[in-house]
C-alpha cells in the first residue's frame, strides 16, 4: 500500500532531523561555561584528580573528535555514566522517561478524545451557549500556563477539597511489579484492580493540567473547520441526494474537517513532553523532568545530552505519527506526487 | 402537446437574513416544468436562480433564510409544507441537481465511487453489505453512461486526481446513477473552458433524450438555452421577466432586459464590443419598490415604481411581466 511508502519517506526525513538535533545538543551542552569535572569532583578535590577525570571522560580531546565518540556510543543506547547518579544515563532514562510518556500518552489521548467531541458540540450549536462556554474556555486555556493550571489542582484538590490524589503515580500501600512501565497496565496485567485504580486517579490532575489548554483550542480548530465544510457545496449536494443526516454529519463532515485540528494535535502533544516537565514537578511525578532539570544545575552533560536527545526522538516520532494519521484521513497528502494513472 | 406539469413554483419568495436586515433576493418567481420537458432557465450572476433551485430541494444555508410567501409544487404536493421524510424521499427519488463548480462539489477525502455508491445506496431500497456488490455494478454503469474511460478506474480515485471536466462528468454520473424525474443543472461547465463545455451540454442533451427525463438547465448563455432547452426563462433581479420557446424569444423578445440580453450577446462575425445593459442588479437589502428593472430601463415609467408587474400571457405560452405590454 502507498501509506507504506509514506511512512519510510518520514523516517529517512527524520534522520536528518535527529542528526542536527544531536548537534545542536552537543555543541550547546560543551559551550555552557563550567568544568564538567571540576563540578563532578567538588571543589576541593586535588587538580590531578580532576585532570584524570577529564581525561576519563575524554573532555580533553577536540570538540569534533568528543561528538564523533559520543554520536557512536549513542547510537548503540549508550549516552555514558552519570557524573551525579554515577549510573548508565540510559539505565536512569529507562526508568524515569516511561513515567513522563504515560502522562503524555494520557493526556494525547484526552485531547484527541475531547477537543473531537467538544468541537462537534460547539460546531453543532453554534452561537449558543454551549459554544460560547467552550470558547471561554479555550482563551482562559490560551492565558494560563499549565503549570499555574497545576498549582491550583494541587490548592484545590490537595488542600481545600481532597477528592483526589496530587502527588506521585501510586499510593504506597501498593506495589506493582513492572512489567511496561505504564503503572496503569502494570496494575492491570498483575491482575491487581485496586492499585489499577488508584494509578488512575493519580493521572487524573496532571493528565487534566497538560492537556486541558490545548483540548478546547483544537475543539475551537475543529469547530471552524466543521462550520467551514458545513458551507461547501459538496455538503448541500449530498444533502440534496437525500443521504442521511447522520451519514453527511459523522461520515462526509466529519472527516474532512479532522485534517485541520490533527496537523495541529500533533505539535501540541510533542510539545507536551517538554510542558510535561513543569507539571511533574508541581505533582512530584517521577518522570524525566526531575532528572533533567538536576542534570543541568549540575551541569551532568552525559546526562543533558541523553536526556535532551532522547525527548528529540520522542518529538520526532510524535511527529510521524501524527503526520501518518493525517495522510490516511487526507488522501491528497497521501497520494501526493502520485499521478491518478 | 402539453405534458403532465411535474413542477411548479408559484409567487416564490426567499430572504437571507444578514447583517442589517434581511436580503430580499427572491421576490415571486414563478416558474414551470412539465414532465420530460428541457427547461432552460437564463440570467446574471447573483439574479436567484441557484437560489430557486436549492428552495426546491431545501438545501439553503441552514438558519439563515426565510420564505415569507410562495409555494412549490411537485407533483401537485406543496415541497414547502412537506415532513422531513417526504423531502428526503423527494431528494433520494424525484430530483438531482449538478452544481455549477465541480471542484468543490466533490467530498475531497472520499473516493468517488464511495460518493456516487452512498446517492445510489440512498436512492433505492439496497441494504449495505448485502447489496455492495450491486451497487458498485451500479456506480461503474453510470461513470460508463459519461463517458469517462476506465470506469473501474475512476470508481477507486479520488476527485483530486481528476480533471475539471472529468469532475463535471463525475456530478453528471452521480445525478443519473437511479432514476430520477428532474434533473436541475445548474451552470455545469461554468468553470470549465468552452470546448469541455459544450461537450458536457452534449453529454446532457443525449442523457435527457434518452431517458426522457424533464431537465432544468441553468445558464448566463442564451446560446446555450437557445440550443438546448424546449422553453426558456429568463430571470432578473429575483423575478420571472420574460418566459417563451426559443423560436418565439429570439424573434420577438419583449421585456427590455431580454432584449438587453440579446444585444448582448456576441457575434463572431464582427461588429465589435456588443451592446451590454449599463448598470447593475439592484441592492437586495433595499431593492425598488415596483419593478426591478426599472433603475436600468430605458422605457421606464411612473407606474413601474408603483408595484411590481404581474407575468403575464401576451400569446400562447409567451409570457412577459413588464407594464409596456398592457399599454
Amino acid at each position: 500500500m502507498r501509506i507504506g511508502s509514506f511512512i519510510l519517506r518520514r523516517l529517512l526525513l527524520s534522520i536528518f532531523v535527529l542528526i542536527g538535533l544531536s548537534i545542536l545538543i552537543f555543541i550547546i551542552a560543551r559551550i555552557v561555561p563550567g568544568d564538567p569535572a571540576r563540578l563532578a569532583l567538588g571543589p576541593r578535590a586535588p587538580v590531578e584528580v580532576v585532570e584524570r577525570l577529564r581525561k576519563e571522560l575524554q573532555l580533553d580531546k577536540s570538540l569534533p573528535v568528543q561528538y564523533w565518540i559520543w554520536l557512536t556510543n549513542a547510537l548503540h543506547g549508550d549516552f555514558g555514566k552519570s557524573l551525579v547518579s554515577k549510573r548508565p544515563v540510559i539505565e536512569d532514562i529507562k526508568e524515569y522517561l516511561l513515567a513522563t510518556l504515560e502522562l503524555v500518552f494520557f493526556a494525547a489521548i484526552f485531547m484527541v478524545f475531547f477537543a473531537t467531541l467538544l468541537g462537534i458540540l460547539a460546531a453543532r450549536n453554534k452561537d449558543r451557549w454551549a459554544d460560547n462556554l467552550i470558547r471561554m474556555f479555550a482563551y482562559i486555556g490560551v492565558s494560563i500556563p499549565a503549570f499555574v493550571l497545576a498549582i491550583f489542582f494541587v490548592l484545590i484538590f490537595g488542600y481545600t477539597w481532597p477528592i483526589l490524589p496530587v502527588l506521585s503515580r501510586l499510593s504506597p500501600q501498593f506495589d506493582v511489579p513492572r512489567v511496561t512501565g505504564f503503572m496503569i497496565f502494570d496494575s492491570l496485567f498483575a491482575g491487581n484492580l485496586n492499585a489499577a485504580w488508584n494509578a488512575f486517579t493519580h493521572l487524573i490532575l496532571p493528565v487534566v493540567a497538560l492537556a486541558l489548554a490545548g483540548t478546547f483550542q483544537e475543539a475551537r480548530i475543529m469547530r471552524a473547520a466543521m462550520l467551514d465544510n458545513l458551507t461547501k457545496d459538496f455538503i448541500a449536494a449530498e444533502k440534496g441526494y437525500g443521504i442521511p443526516e447522520r451519514i453527511i454529519m459523522f461520515k462526509y463532515l466529519l472527516k474532512p474537517s479532522m485534517i485541520a485540528p490533527l496537523s495541529v494535535m500533533g505539535m501540541d502533544i510533542a510539545a507536551m513532553m517538554g510542558i510535561a516537565f513543569l507539571v511533574e514537578l508541581i505533582f512530584n511525578w517521577p518522570g524525566l523532568s526531575r532528572y533533567g532539570i538536576n542534570a543541568m544545575l549540575y551541569k551532568d552533560l552525559n546526562a543533558i545530552s541523553g536526556t535532551v536527545m532522547i525527548i528529540g526522538v520522542g518529538f520526532t516520532l510524535a511527529n510521524i505519527v501524527v503526520d501518518v494519521i493525517v495522510a490516511l484521513v487526507d488522501p491528497r497528502i497521501r497520494l501526493a506526487g502520485v499521478s491518478g494513472e | 402537446m402539453d405534458n403532465k406539469i411535474l413542477l411548479e413554483i408559484k409567487n416564490l419568495h426567499v430572504w437571507y437574513k444578514v447583517y442589517g436586515g434581511y436580503s430580499k433576493v427572491l421576490q415571486g418567481v414563478n416558474f414551470l416544468v412539465r414532465e420530460g420537458e428541457r427547461v432552460g432557465l437564463v440570467g446574471e450572476a447573483g439574479c436567484g436562480k441557484t437560489t430557486t433551485m436549492k428552495s426546491i430541494l431545501q438545501i439553503l444555508p441552514p438558519g439563515d433564510f426565510h420564505i415569507p410567501r410562495g409555494q412549490i409544487f411537485y407533483k401537485g404536493q406543496d415541497v414547502l409544507k412537506m415532513s422531513f421524510k417526504e423531502i428526503q424521499r423527494l431528494r433520494s427519488r424525484e430530483i438531482a441537481m449538478i452544481f455549477q463548480d465541480p471542484t468543490t462539489a466533490l467530498n475531497p477525502v472520499f473516493t468517488i465511487g464511495n460518493q456516487i455508491g452512498d446517492v445510489i445506496k440512498y436512492s433505492t431500497a439496497f441494504e449495505e453489505n448485502v447489496y455492495k456488490e450491486k451497487i458498485k455494478i451500479q456506480s461503474i454503469k453510470a461513470i460508463k453512461e459519461v463517458y469517462l474511460p476506465d470506469p473501474e478506474r475512476i470508481h477507486i480515485n479520488y476527485p483530486f486526481q481528476l480533471s475539471g471536466g472529468m469532475r463535471q462528468r463525475v456530478c453528471i454520473a452521480m445525478a443519473i446513477s437511479s432514476p430520477r424525474n428532474l434533473i436541475i443543472a445548474d451552470e455545469p461547465g461554468t468553470s470549465l473552458d468552452v470546448t469541455i463545455q459544450d461537450q458536457i451540454h452534449r453529454l446532457l442533451n443525449k442523457i435527457v433524450e434518452k431517458r426522457n427525463t424533464a431537465i432544468i438547465l441553468i445558464t448566463h448563455s442564451l446560446g446555450v438555452a437557445k440550443e438546448m432547452a424546449d422553453r426558456i426563462y429568463v430571470m432578473y433581479a429575483g423575478t420571472i421577466v420574460e418566459t417563451a420557446t426559443p423560436e418565439v424569444l429570439f424573434k420577438n423578445p419583449v421585456h427590455p432586459y431580454t432584449k438587453g440580453l440579446l444585444a448582448s450577446v456576441p457575434k463572431i462575425s464582427g461588429g465589435g464590443i456588443a451592446k451590454g445593459i449599463p448598470g447593475k442588479i439592484p441592492d437586495y437589502l433595499n431593492p425598488p419598490s415596483g419593478c426591478r428593472f426599472q433603475l436600468r430601463c430605458e422605457q421606464e415609467s411612473p407606474i413601474c415604481s408603483e408595484k411590481p408587474p404581474q407575468l403575464f400571457e401576451i400569446e400562447k405560452n409567451h409570457l412577459v411581466a413588464c407594464y409596456l405590454t398592457k399599454r
